[in-house]
């Protein structure tokens, strides 16, 4: 499928939706890296910035989430990251997967999000061994990688009904949406 | 051909997103001026929401834990009671140690600097076991210096910033800690198991290594880390391979690394020059 090229947002950025953007995403690298690093489930850590690009991705196409990614996965890294902008591909690699989805169907039905945050979830956790595999990081994928993925989407399934209304909230207010055709 | 252009710039922000990956997959001690400055501005966001997320899992705690406290408290005065007569019996050790060090002429062990911290942020994904303390090179904390919790070895600190540095868990796959089997004094490397969970793997440095389950595994004096003593774990699993040419061990640390919340970062050496460097603080 080709994606476009050419975002509508791309035309629009301005500093105050550069520096809105910027704060949401200190607020959830917070979040992410300073509370939900407690609460393990399923023997998990949960990634929020994953669901909140699939949101992203969801509601806005792929390239809306790319930008998403590369802006979270970024501070995220610089934050507290081994291999720095590594996050940014998987998590770019979650668009990729989750937008599309957004794009044929509906994505306010629960079937739509939720999938598209599974794969994008599978996505991302498939693009990071593989970024580490390519810089002599051999992450044992085989043994842990199905276990960690199906737990790790279980997780996500919780945060995603908050996650996708916060998202949605901060996109209709950074970016509001043309009503023309 | 905007379209191209955009290509072009797509292709050339993954170049250099790849160039960043490389330069920072290397093993280093000190972090770049922009991690440093992004670490530590966002320090207080990560306390607060540390705080937050504590503040939250204290209330469950509470109340899971309310229905069994009466019995929990009983069971506790009891250990309470076992570790005063093991704290008396160890002071009379300590006291013996002393003694015989003195009539041997062998020097006296120094007591090492400690350094507190709270572990503020956790990693970001489920690959690496590492955390963030509020605790950096202002406070003379420096990389390899080890770290650890009341219940035995935690890590060592890998990177510093000012005001944070990031701590190696001993399950984390790039760890490896020297370490011997107090049972039988035989050194043995423990490491991370290459996949996050809770468990390391244990590998002898000796042709035939005599481990049985139960087991406690401490760490060694050839440790370039962590000082001679500090308990790791406690041998779970033992599985001998085909013709006994192979010996898989797992262990499980005593400290439960999901729950850490205050470390000790012992600050065996470079803590001095890392206070002088930073303008003569003193570790506290």
């Amino acid at each position: 499928m080709m994606l476009p090229l050419r975002p509508h947002w791309a035309r629009t950025v301005t500093v105050a939706r550069v520096v809105a953007l910027a704060a949401a995403a200190v607020l959830l690298v917070g979040v992410q890296m300073g509370g939900l690093g407690r609460w393990r489930l399923f023997g998990v850590y949960p990634d929020l910035l994953v669901v909140a690009v699939c949101s992203a991705a969801l509601q806005r196409g792929p390239w809306a989430g790319v930008g998403a990614a590369f802006v979270f996965g970024l501070l995220a890294d610089i934050a507290g990251g081994h291999l720095v902008g590594l996050s940014v591909l998987c998590y770019a690699a979650a668009a990729l997967v989750a937008g599309p989805l957004g794009l044929r169907a509906f994505p306010e039905r629960w079937i739509v999000t939720s999938s598209a945050v599974a794969l994008g979830t599978a996505a991302s956790q498939l693009a990071y061994v593989l970024g580490a595999k390519a810089f002599g990081y051999d992450l044992a994928f085989w043994q842990a990688g199905p276990r960690i993925i199906g737990a790790l989407v279980l997780y996500h399934w919780l945060l995603t009904p908050p996650t996708f209304l916060l998202i949605r909230s901060l996109l209709d207010m950074i970016w509001p949406r043309r009503l023309d055709a | 051909m905007r379209g191209r252009a955009y290509a072009a710039a797509a292709g050339f922000l993954v170049l250099v997103l790849v160039s960043v990956m490389f330069a920072t997959s290397q093993p280093r001690e000190r972090v770049s001026w922009l991690e440093a400055a992004v670490r530590d501005g966002l320090t207080p966001l990560f306390l607060a929401f540390n705080r937050i997320a504590e503040t939250a899992a204290g209330v469950w705690d509470t109340a899971v834990s309310l229905k069994s406290a009466l019995e929990e408290n009983r069971r506790l005065q009891e250990e309470v009671e076992a570790l005063r007569r093991e704290v008396a019996r160890l002071e009379e050790f300590e006291r013996e140690n002393a003694v015989l060090r003195r009539a041997m002429n062998l020097p006296e062990a120094a007591p090492v600097p400690v350094i507190y911290a709270e572990v503020i942020a956790r990693p970001l994904n489920n690959w690496w076991g590492v955390v963030t303390i509020n605790k950096g090179s202002r406070h003379g904390v420096a990389p390899q210096m080890p770290v650890v919790a009341p219940e035995g070895a935690v890590g060592y600190v890998r990177t510093t910033s000012s005001f944070t540095s990031e701590v190696i868990l001993l399950v984390d796959p790039r760890s490896a800690v020297g370490a011997i089997v107090q049972r039988t004094g035989q050194p043995v490397l423990v490491e991370g198991m290459g996949y996050p969970g809770t468990a390391l793997r244990l590998r002898p440095l000796t042709a035939s290594v005599d481990v049985t389950v139960g087991d406690v595994i401490v760490t060694s004096s050839l440790s370039s880390l962590f000082p001679k003593g500090i308990p790791i774990g406690v041998v779970e699993q033992v599985e001998i391979g085909d013709f006994g040419l192979s010996v898989d061990v797992i262990v499980r640390p005593f400290v439960d690394f999901g729950a850490l919340e205050f470390v000790s970062v012992l600050a065996t050496r470079g803590a001095g020059e890392a206070a002088e460097a930073a303008g003569g603080a003193e570790a506290p």
